[in-house]
């Protein structure tokens, strides 16, 4: 089932000089981002530069503190109801998988299904069941997060968010805390997402070659602000700005 | 070609008798010696308490089982006493088959259930004062447990609430009860209560809801380190799938804090167990209570020892079953840890 990406130029998240403090610490200094449906963009920086909070900010894990956010045309404010809808259109990946340890992989998919969308638990189950077979694992419904791989844990964790049928999928480092053996297989069922689902998709990562290959737009972020956006293209070839061509030149030699 | 590596069999530890006593037991001079002080001691301690055990005077115990199980429950009142008991045995050994057998937890709780139920009704024409001896400490520590389990974990919700005013007013409640000793709320209960009902609640159900308030803020603050001891990447990732704050709190929170804080509870509960005892204080005739009415008889004024040694053994023999109880479901709920 290849559905072909469209990109038909509508933002479907949309920040406008967004600022977050954490205390007295300005994390987020004026954030502007527009990311269009079906996109891949790719957020690099280096650690502290508020990629991960501004990527927690778009579900409201974090409450900015300045500025304006609209997800699928709904506006973040205090409002719940607004927070709730929008959780239920954004699905999340985490750097440490954080998968319920007290629930089987098929458990941990179909909870959020049944609960909040109050599917049939069976219904539920035949979702889970295509999910796992689509990310590689379908021999695993029956088994608890402690006894699979770092690798396949976040492959349950894609498949958990996936279930509830988001638009948008927000990766906060979702490579970072896997063994190197296993860090291809996750980037492969993201590559797949952005290929055959035509998913918009927001990742944090340090994996330049996924962003080569994948992303349509890379940002790259330092010190709370955006410092260079363009595509893959332009980042390997001639970036601009010298704090990017430092970043770069660091991840890419190691 | 490397050759392939050979899973070996680890080496052989045991020890023979001999060989453990003397690393172990007889290990150098020092040990030695203190090995042997340590048998002569034990002997000594063994000897005597074998002795007053053959010579003590048991009937204290053995001519009175009745009121040291039922109190004074009308003679025309304990078959009821007596079938109660029969279930809740049965039941136990249900529940020992059944853990042995591995049936699923929902067949044991409705097996509980039922018990329970029939306890109710068997004691449904007996005034609450007039039960006692071990059948009313146990009534008292059941109700105490399971009335203050739902509350405390209420409590404890409440405790790390996003509202201020819900949090306050946990916090204030554990506090304060955990400022007074149980002796002091059981009395001011039974005077409190009294004041507002008259005479007409029994002494036994203030007792009852002594305990459960009582209970409840060590159980609230046992389940707020339980809730405060899942990682918050748990609870994040609720969220972000759009589950409310009860949800995940109920399916994902709660459940983790659970297993984490069952040793903690149990231990708790242990206690309340042996907390039931205070009630005397407050005039009931639980077991110890109807000990000392016993000592308080001619025929047993001297038998003080086989009193409490008996007293003694019964909440031994209680708490310890909570204990291995305890340990068993630990090992179960050990299923699909991290």
């Amino acid at each position: 089932m290849s559905v072909a990406p469209q990109r038909d130029g509508q933002p479907i998240i949309i920040l406008e000089d967004v600022h977050k403090w954490f205390g007295k610490l300005h994390v987020l200094r004026g954030i502007t981002l527009k990311v269009r449906a079906g996109e891949v963009v790719v957020i690099a920086g280096p650690s502290g530069s508020g990629k991960s909070t501004m990527i927690r900010c778009i579900n409201r894990l974090e409450a900015h503190s300045g500025g304006r956010i609209a997800v699928d045309g709904i506006e973040l404010t205090d409002d719940l109801r607004n927070v709730d809808a929008v959780r239920r259109e954004v699905g999340m990946v985490f750097q440490s998988f954080n998968l319920f340890p007290h629930l089987t992989a098929m458990q941990n998919i179909t909870l959020a299904p049944v609960q909040v969308r109050r599917w049939s638990l069976p219904r539920a189950e035949q979702v889970a069941r295509e999910l796992l077979a689509r990310v590689g694992i379908p021999e695993k419904a029956g088994v608890y997060p402690a006894q699979l791989s770092g690798g396949q844990q976040q492959r349950v964790a894609i498949a958990r968010a996936l279930a509830m049928q988001p638009k948008i999928m927000l990766f906060d480092e979702p490579t970072s805390a896997l063994d190197p053996e296993m860090i291809q297989e996750v980037l492969d069922v993201m590559k797949s997402l952005a290929r055959e689902m035509g998913m918009t998709m927001m990742v944090v990562t340090h994996e330049m070659g996924f962003a080569r290959e994948v992303a349509d737009r890379l940002v790259f972020m330092d010190e709370g602000v955006i410092v260079e956006e363009g595509t893959p293209e332009h980042f390997f070839t001639n970036p601009k700005e010298d704090r990017t061509k430092l970043f770069l030149s660091k991840i890419l030699h190691q | 070609m490397a050759t392939p590596a050979v899973a070996l069999p680890p080496p052989e530890e045991r020890l023979g008798l001999l060989a453990w006593a003397q690393q172990n037991l007889f290990d150098g001079w020092l040990n030695t010696a203190l090995t042997i002080a340590v048998a002569v001691l034990l002997g000594w301690f063994g000897n005597a308490v074998v002795r007053w055990a053959a010579a003590a005077h048991w009937q204290v115990v053995t001519a009175n089982l009745r009121l040291w199980i039922v109190g004074l429950l009308p003679l025309s009142q304990v078959w009821r006493a007596w079938w109660a008991g029969g279930l809740i045995a049965t039941a136990v050994l249900l529940t020992i088959l059944g853990i042995a057998a591995r049936v699923r937890p929902r067949v044991i709780i409705s097996l509980w259930a039922a018990t329970v139920v029939g306890v109710i009704w068997l004691f449904s024409p007996v005034r609450l004062d007039q039960i006692g001896g071990l059948s009313l400490t146990l009534l008292l520590a059941v109700v105490a447990i399971s009335a203050s389990f739902p509350i405390g974990v209420l409590v404890g919700v409440g405790r790390v609430s996003g509202l201020p005013i819900v949090r306050l007013f946990c916090t204030a409640y554990i506090e304060a009860i955990r400022g007074i000793p149980l002796i002091a709320v059981l009395l001011w209960f039974s005077i409190f209560v009294s004041l507002l009902s008259g005479e007409s609640m029994p002494r036994v159900a203030r007792a009852m809801i002594g305990m459960t308030v009582f209970a409840s803020a060590y159980v609230g603050e046992i389940m707020r380190a339980g809730i405060q001891s899942v990682p918050r990447g748990q609870a994040e990732a609720a969220r972000a799938l759009g589950l409310s704050g009860w949800k995940t709190m109920v399916f994902v929170v709660l459940p983790q804090a659970f297993k984490n804080m069952l040793p903690a509870l149990v231990g708790g509960f242990i206690s309340l167990f042996k907390d039931t005892s205070l009630t005397v204080i407050i005039g009931l005739s639980d077991l110890l209570g109807i000990g000392r009415s016993l000592l308080a008889l001619t025929d047993y004024l001297h038998d003080v020892k086989e009193v409490y040694v008996f007293a003694l053994m019964v909440y031994f023999v209680f708490s310890y079953a909570l204990s291995a109880g305890s340990r068993v479901l630990e090992r179960r709920l050990g299923l699909g840890e991290r």
